[in-house]
């Protein structure tokens, strides 16, 4: 009896450490909006970053299927997440409305606007628009007249554009068009006037079919066209930016940190990405008679076309 | 009506291209509609490519509304190849832009909807980074008609080619077949048929050449064999039925109750019957009596049947022919066919067996009377010689004695006369006694008996001519040992002391006589005997007359002697059944031989 007593108090001592080590566990539910590799890299990033601060987590993930209208907490073991990470713009609208429990820090996403407010934050990928004016700088020097399409819902990009090529004193030649039928119209007016061309992230006016159309403008017509990121540099862009979605992650695991400490998710605005990444397109450039400095392939992460 | 083998090939032939020819149709109409399917696949896979561009062609025209490349797109699809008609349309289904005739009969009509895809809101980050667009939306449709007339054409041209090559394969296998089944089959088979035919018809020198090395081969070969031995066959039946015509003999053959089956010639001629009028009869019938009657069939069988029986025929004129009848049954393996009979013409033979016979009995006569004239004879030869005798050692004795009682009283010339007289009457008696000795010689029927020749010459040599060998100082040698013979032991030893005693009387001057005694056997039974000499010899023309009775060829004032004693050794040899003679050179000797019966011992070769 005596033995038995002794071993069950043994066992006790041995589990209570375990215990009170897993209650200590952050628990992170990540939201994936579709299995990519960014959102792969970037959530690889988050827990990287949480780990080197030494801060236990008990990671989940769950990728939204098409048909999912709210985000299954239940995929989450226990109580529930203490914070949600979305990666992607419908994981973040989905997860928001569970925001005022579960902070939810939103992860590559395009608009932040979409998710702003007292109770959310996130990390944009949208790459900042002044650091497509300086690659336009650098790959184009001469450049002065930028091209661009817009629709309703980038309006605001538009406008934002406008103010800082004049600060930076490019001249932008922009056209509003409602849907990518108009793309076509919209470049023959434009085309002429403009030295490079800058797309945004505007699914109204993007799809395959009239991103192709562009790329056949664009070398019929000469101008360059700043894509959106290295796939479009890969299609025929001259360049792009891309985010580096391992840091991406990593700053949203700050955030996360930060909201761990007590802060407020609110209180901590939405930034866009820290560290980008550059491609070219050595066969575009070679087409539009475009010479790439050295230094600036130096810098490039990929170089399509060599 | 029998179908000829030609006519069965012909069928064969006939069947053959028939079935080669549904299946040249079975592949033809399976070629054909491969073609077909072929043709219509790649017309689909051309109008598919054709529309996949088009359709990616026209998708941003659409959307942008840009009906010039809409119209250029239709018009380069309405020119391709057995495009008839290319319309693109929105998405409401409205002509946009249209190319070609639509009505246009045989055709087949594709249409395609142009879908665009794109991303919706909110999913800008997919837009970003590339991921696969979620919305899709038919924005108009693409409609092309193609013309099937090219495609029948085709068709059409590949059945026509399968048909002519279809056509000319038939052609050729039926030829081929054809010829095929003429050289291997029906040319061998012909070529045996006509050398059936021929040989059918008596040319039995026909020979088939097939050649061939497989069973056509084999059979004409075995075919020629055959040939070959009915050939022989034939030949000897044919040679057996000239042997049998050419009998001189009667030949019936009938069956087993005696019917006559086959006669030949001499059967015809014999009894003058003809073929016809013998054929079916029984062969009783023929015998002057029932003498066939008791022919028993088993006990042909089982005997060896009857042979040289004296039997006689009744000829259709009704002579009696006496034959020598034999018959015995004709065995096949175990089987009795028949019987078969031979009859000799007698006729002849019976007159000449009659008149020999009445011949022997004149000849048996004759013998015996001159068997007793000669006993007579032989006897009166010996009585005369006997009694002449008795004279004659008269004269010669009382002659002797006035001689010696009157020899001193007379004169020269009647002392001659005297001894002449004395002379006279001894060679007289002397010529006697060889005739006496001559005379016993045939008289004595004494049986012959084992006689050791070694030991007469011995004897001879030793005794009976001791003195004249000595008084000649000869030598009678015997350098081999000589055999035993059948002979009379007296008269043997008269023989040999005769020819022994000439050999050394009649010796050359100034060389000693040397007799040599041989003998060797020349046959089984019989021996050869030699005496030879190294005397005087004797000339070739009168070695046959030395053999006569008082035949002298020295006058007795150099040899003595009365000439009778070769005379007797001839009558000896004569009596034991051999010969003698004389091998002889002028001044080189004489060898005498003499042939005789040996004695039943182990025959020695002396020489």
């Amino acid at each position: 009896m005596r033995r038995l007593v002794r071993l069950l108090v043994t066992i006790v001592l041995f589990l209570v450490p375990l215990c009170a080590e897993a209650s200590e566990r952050v628990r992170i539910l990540a939201v994936f909006s579709t299995e990519m590799s960014a959102y792969r890299e970037a959530w690889s990033g988050f827990q990287s970053h949480l780990l080197d601060k030494g801060v236990p987590v008990n990671a989940s993930k769950y990728v939204l299927k098409a048909d999912d209208a709210t985000v299954p907490y239940s995929e989450m073991p226990g109580e529930g997440p203490d914070i949600l990470v979305a990666f992607g713009s419908r994981a973040a609208k989905l997860a928001a409305g569970r925001a005022k429990d579960i902070p939810v820090i939103s992860c590559g996403i395009v608009n932040p606007q979409e998710v702003s407010g007292s109770d959310r934050t996130g990390v944009s990928m949208e790459i900042p628009l002044e650091t497509k004016l300086l690659g336009i700088k650098k790959m184009l020097g001469g450049a002065k007249r930028i091209g661009l399409l817009y629709s309703p819902e980038t309006r605001t990009t538009y406008r934002e554009l406008s103010r800082k090529c004049d600060e930076r004193g490019f001249s932008l030649v922009a056209r509003e068009v409602s849907s990518n039928a108009e793309l076509s119209t919209a470049l023959d007016e434009i085309a002429g006037k403009i030295d490079c061309f800058v797309m945004i992230s505007d699914t109204r006016i993007y799809s395959a079919v009239s991103v192709k159309h562009l790329f056949r403008r664009s070398f019929e017509d000469g101008f360059p066209v700043v894509g959106l990121s290295s796939v479009y540099t890969r299609a025929g862009a001259l360049f792009s930016f891309d985010c580096d979605y391992e840091e991406l992650g990593r700053q949203a695991a700050r955030i996360a940190l930060r909201i761990l400490a007590g802060e407020k998710p609110g209180d901590i605005p939405v930034s866009g990405p820290r560290r980008t990444r550059l491609s070219i397109n050595l066969l575009a450039a070679e087409r539009m008679g475009i010479h790439v400095p050295p230094w600036v392939l130096k810098e490039a992460s990929e170089v399509f076309g060599r | 009506m029998r179908a000829g083998l030609h006519t069965k090939l012909n069928i064969l032939s006939v069947g053959w291209m028939g079935i080669v020819f549904f299946l040249l149709l079975f592949l033809s109409v399976y070629f054909t509609s491969q073609s077909a399917r072929e043709l219509n696949s790649e017309l689909d896979e051309r109008i598919a490519v054709l529309l996949n561009g088009l359709v990616t062609s026209s998708e941003f025209p659409i959307l942008a509304g840009d009906r010039e490349t809409l119209s250029r797109l239709a018009e380069g699809a309405a020119a391709q190849k057995d495009v008839v008609f290319c319309c693109i349309e929105d998405a409401h289904g409205i002509p946009i832009v249209k190319h070609g005739r639509e009505d246009e009969s045989a055709t087949r009509a594709f249409i395609v909807p142009v879908v665009t895809t794109h991303h919706g809101r909110g999913e800008e980050e997919g837009l970003m980074l590339g991921a696969p667009e979620g919305i899709k939306e038919e924005i108009g449709r693409v409609h092309i008609a193609i013309s099937l007339s090219g495609l029948r054409q085709k068709v059409s041209s590949v059945r026509n080619t399968a048909a002519v090559v279809s056509l000319v394969i038939l052609l050729l296998v039926s030829l081929a077949g054809s010829l095929l089944l003429k050289t291997t089959l029906s040319d061998p088979i012909s070529t045996l048929v006509r050398g059936t035919e021929r040989i059918a018809g008596g040319d039995f020198e026909h020979r088939v050449r097939v050649g061939r090395n497989d069973e056509i081969g084999a059979l004409a070969a075995s075919f020629n064999t055959m040939t070959e031995k009915l050939s022989r066959t034939l030949v000897s039946k044919q040679y057996v039925d000239n042997i049998i015509e050419s009998m001189i003999d009667s030949l019936i053959v009938t069956d087993l109750e005696g019917r006559i089956q086959t006669v030949n010639r001499a059967t015809l001629d014999l009894l003058g019957y003809s073929q016809s009028e013998l054929a079916g009869k029984s062969v009783a019938s023929l015998f002057q009596e029932d003498q066939l009657g008791g022919l028993d069939i088993d006990e042909l069988k089982s005997g060896p049947g009857i042979s040289n029986a004296e039997k006689a025929y009744l000829s259709k004129d009704g002579r009696s022919i006496p034959v020598l009848f034999s018959a015995s049954v004709i065995r096949e393996e175990d089987t009795i066919r028949g019987i078969v009979c031979v009859a000799q013409d007698s006729t002849e033979s019976k007159r000449a067996k009659e008149a020999l016979q009445a011949a022997n009995e004149e000849l048996a006569s004759a013998v015996g009377k001159l068997e007793e004239a000669n006993r007579e004879l032989k006897d009166l030869v010996y009585i005369a010689s006997h009694d002449l005798r008795e004279p004659l050692r008269k004269i010669s004795s009382f002659g002797r004695l006035l001689s010696d009682s009157l020899g001193a009283r007379l004169s020269a010339d009647e002392n001659e006369n005297l001894y002449f007289m004395v002379d006279g009457a001894d060679r007289m008696t002397k010529m006697i006694e060889g005739l006496l000795t001559y005379s016993r010689v045939s008289r004595d029927e004494s049986p012959f008996e084992a006689v050791d020749l070694n030991q007469l010459v011995e004897q001879l040599r030793g005794i009976d001519l001791s003195g004249l060998i000595e008084d000649a100082g000869a030598t009678v040698d015997v350098p081999d040992p000589l055999p035993r013979v059948m002979a009379h032991p007296a008269q043997l030893s008269r023989l040999m002391q005769n020819l022994i005693a000439n050999g050394i009387k009649y010796c050359r001057e100034g060389v000693s006589p040397r007799v040599l005694v041989r003998a060797e056997r020349i046959s089984c039974d019989r021996i050869r005997v030699e005496v030879e000499d190294n005397g005087i010899g004797i000339k070739e023309e009168h070695t046959e007359s030395i053999f006569v009775m008082f035949k002298r060829l020295h006058p007795r004032n150099r040899y003595q002697g009365t000439g009778i004693g070769l005379a007797v050794c001839k009558k000896v040899v004569e009596k034991h059944g051999g010969h003698i003679g004389v091998e002889s050179v002028v001044g080189g000797g004489s060898k005498f031989w003499f042939t005789i019966s040996a004695a039943n011992d182990p025959a020695l070769v002396l020489q």
